[in-house]
């Protein structure tokens, strides 16, 4: 019993000590913020698509959405054709060398290259990742209703009014969420981004709500087995069945006057073979290699 | 009431069997005997047991008995079913030769093959994989209650007539295009003759569990002897309550299982087999009465009585284990911690 009630002690303790040595230090911290320089946040026209006064006019929009949103904003409308992989990589690293890594801010790529299909793509980083990686894709189909389709005539108006709606979208979704429970894994890299006590980390460690969950399961795994095994082992705690009779049967005094096995009938039946087939899909992702900061984002398809 | 006690006829001390020699041996002088020697210096004691027991309808009414002890002279109280028992002032053992007399000597007997000292170790070895009885249910002094007991056991060998009719099916199936051809042969199975089982027991004992004693068969018959109360020696033994037709229903139902398990076993190369007549009618039966050794022990734990039985010639052990379910639950609640620290570990490396 002793034996028992040191074991159980040992098990619990180790349960307590584990989160402890696990998720309960302090993460370092990757986060660099924003610093406030609302005027690196432009857009680039790759493509030479606006006229001086139009990228002005956008220039200082852009500006003053990053200093009303506290985040670097960066558009860049590109005309050269890029792989889907390529564009992620390209918005990634184009973000990082601008703003620097782990900074507060976003990358919004236009593809107006005429590939078909054009493929879009919001690369986000530090605080926008949490603001706008859920609702990537809402901004995404609402840029649809502005863009031109691909394959289809591009005309400097419509952008323009494209990037505009870009900026009010990003008001639209801008609520700003401390909590503890939303975070962002980026597999790329193995950080996680999330919220704790009110400050941003952008860190290798694993966020308190993942403990929780992993332990949540894990306990209920814990219960699971502890639930099995005494049924398992109560169940040997019962009578045994009792002796086979058929070890009384005298074997030399069996005699069979009548043993036959005849044949009365035989019929068939035949029923048809369905065959049916199916298909699926499969979905799959990647990431490639990445060198700067810790990155959401997606892509999408016009 | 007479009782026989059986004297070493060097020392005069009291003699007892011992079921590792098979002999009745004397504590004090060392002196051993077979049952055969015994029996033929004890003769006129043994024959001077009256076949017709008178028993007092007033002990009758209270069901105990009183004898008096040749060795110390004291005054025995036992219950009418004791054939054999200890004094209790001076432990010398007493067969209670008058309640042996009559319809009640068995035929035959099985002597205690199993010492105390295995029966308890076979006891130990069994108990050693429960890890959850009770603490004091291994104790020495739960150790001590071990009784050897001779029960008194009908035996019937029944001569059995078989009359079965089934209908047997053989299938078989392949693919021919897009279709799947199933082909049944049908088949009038008969299997009609005799058998006969040999030794089936039951115990003709109301106080004694029967399904406990049907866990440890088999004994083995070729062990088997006339009859004698040297044999007794050291031991407890009873003395049927229960007699043969009222047994006669549980040997029929053991009989039968065996005829089906033995028609059935017959009946083979079938994918489905549906019997339509299965009659097993037990023509004849021969009986025989005798005492089978049967070390006891009995264990209260939560105001339920636990009973073993140890059959006293091959060791084979029955009953059911008591648990303590706030040790298990304990041991149960270790693992499950220990498991699901394992997980979140696992899982933290994985997420």
């Amino acid at each position: 019993m002793k034996r028992l009630v040191s074991f159980l002690m040992t098990a619990i303790l180790c349960v307590c000590m584990v989160p402890l040595l696990t998720g309960c230090s302090e993460p370092e911290n990757d986060y660099a913020g924003w610093n406030g320089n609302y005027q690196d946040s432009v857009l680039i026209d790759d493509r030479e698509l606006f006229t001086e006064t139009q990228k002005r006019e956008l220039d200082e929009a852009i500006q003053q959405k990053s200093k009303e949103l506290e985040m670097n904003i960066l558009i860049y409308v590109d005309g050269t054709y890029r792989s889907d992989a390529d564009t992620k990589t390209f918005c990634d690293q184009t973000y990082d060398n601008w703003f620097g890594n782990d900074t507060d801010g976003l990358m919004y790529y236009l593809d107006l290259s005429g590939k078909t299909p054009a493929y879009d793509y919001i690369s986000t980083a530090g605080k926008a990742i949490l603001l706008y990686e859920e609702n990537r894709e809402l901004i995404f189909n609402h840029m649809d209703n502005y863009l031109p389709a691909s394959g289809q005539e591009i005309k400097q108006e419509q952008i323009y009014d494209s990037v505009g709606e870009f900026l009010s979208q990003l008001s639209v979704y801008a609520k700003s969420t401390t909590s503890g429970t939303s975070f962002y894994h980026d597999k790329n890299k193995g950080t996680y981004i999330y919220y704790k006590h009110g400050e941003l980390y952008i860190t290798h460690k694993k966020p308190l709500i993942i403990w929780v969950r992993i332990w949540v399961v894990s306990i209920i795994i814990g219960l699971l087995t502890a639930l099995i095994t005494f049924l398992v082992s109560k169940g040997k705690y019962t009578f045994k069945a009792k002796t086979n009779p058929s070890i009384y049967l005298s074997k030399d005094a069996v005699n069979f006057t009548q043993r036959n096995d005849n044949h009365i009938r035989t019929y068939q039946s035949r029923s048809r073979i369905s065959s049916s087939s199916s298909g699926g899909g499969h979905r799959s992702g990647g990431g490639g290699h990445h060198s700067g900061g810790s990155h959401g984002g997606g892509g999408h398809h016009r | 009431m007479e009782s026989v006690e059986y004297k070493c006829p060097n020392c005069m001390a009291d003699l007892k069997f011992n079921p590792a020699s098979q002999k009745l041996e004397c504590e004090f002088c060392l002196s051993a005997f077979t049952v055969e020697e015994i029996k033929k210096l004890c003769e006129s004691t043994e024959n001077s047991i009256p076949q017709e027991a008178v028993q007092m309808q007033e002990d009758f009414a209270n069901h105990t008995h009183l004898y008096r002890c040749k060795s110390c002279g004291a005054e025995i109280m036992a219950d009418d079913q004791q054939t054999a028992t200890f004094c209790y002032y001076c432990h010398n053992p007493v067969i209670l030769a008058g309640k042996m007399g009559g319809e009640f000597k068995p035929d035959k007997v099985i002597g205690f093959k199993l010492t105390r000292d295995n029966a308890i170790w076979n006891f130990k070895k069994w108990i050693s994989k429960r890890w959850f009885v009770p603490k004091d249910f291994k104790s020495e002094q739960q150790l001590e209650k071990l009784t050897g007991l001779y029960v008194p056991f009908w035996v019937a060998d029944c001569d059995i007539n078989i009359d079965y009719h089934a209908t047997g099916k053989k299938i078989r199936s392949w693919v021919s295009g897009d279709y799947r051809i199933t082909e049944t042969q049908e088949y009038d199975v008969v299997r009609r003759g005799s058998l006969t089982t040999r030794g089936i027991p039951a115990d003709g004992e109301t106080k004694i569990d029967d399904l406990l004693m049907e866990s440890i068969e088999p004994y083995d018959y070729r062990e088997l002897h006339d009859f004698s109360m040297s044999y007794l020696s050291g031991f407890y033994a009873d003395k049927y309550d229960v007699d043969k037709a009222s047994v006669f229903p549980r040997i029929r139902v053991r009989a039968t299982q065996a005829c089906a398990s033995l028609v059935k076993d017959s009946v083979n190369g079938y994918s489905s087999v549906t019997p339509m007549v299965e009659n097993y009618d037990i023509r004849r039966t021969n009986w025989s009465y005798m005492l089978l050794p049967v070390w006891f022990m009995s264990y209260k734990y939560k105001d339920k009585v636990y009973e073993f039985a140890i059959n006293g010639q091959t060791g084979k052990l029955a009953g059911t284990p008591p648990l303590s379910k706030g040790r298990l639950w304990l041991a149960c609640l270790g693992l499950g911690a220990a498991v699901a620290a394992a997980c979140a570990l696992i899982g933290g490396a994985l997420f």
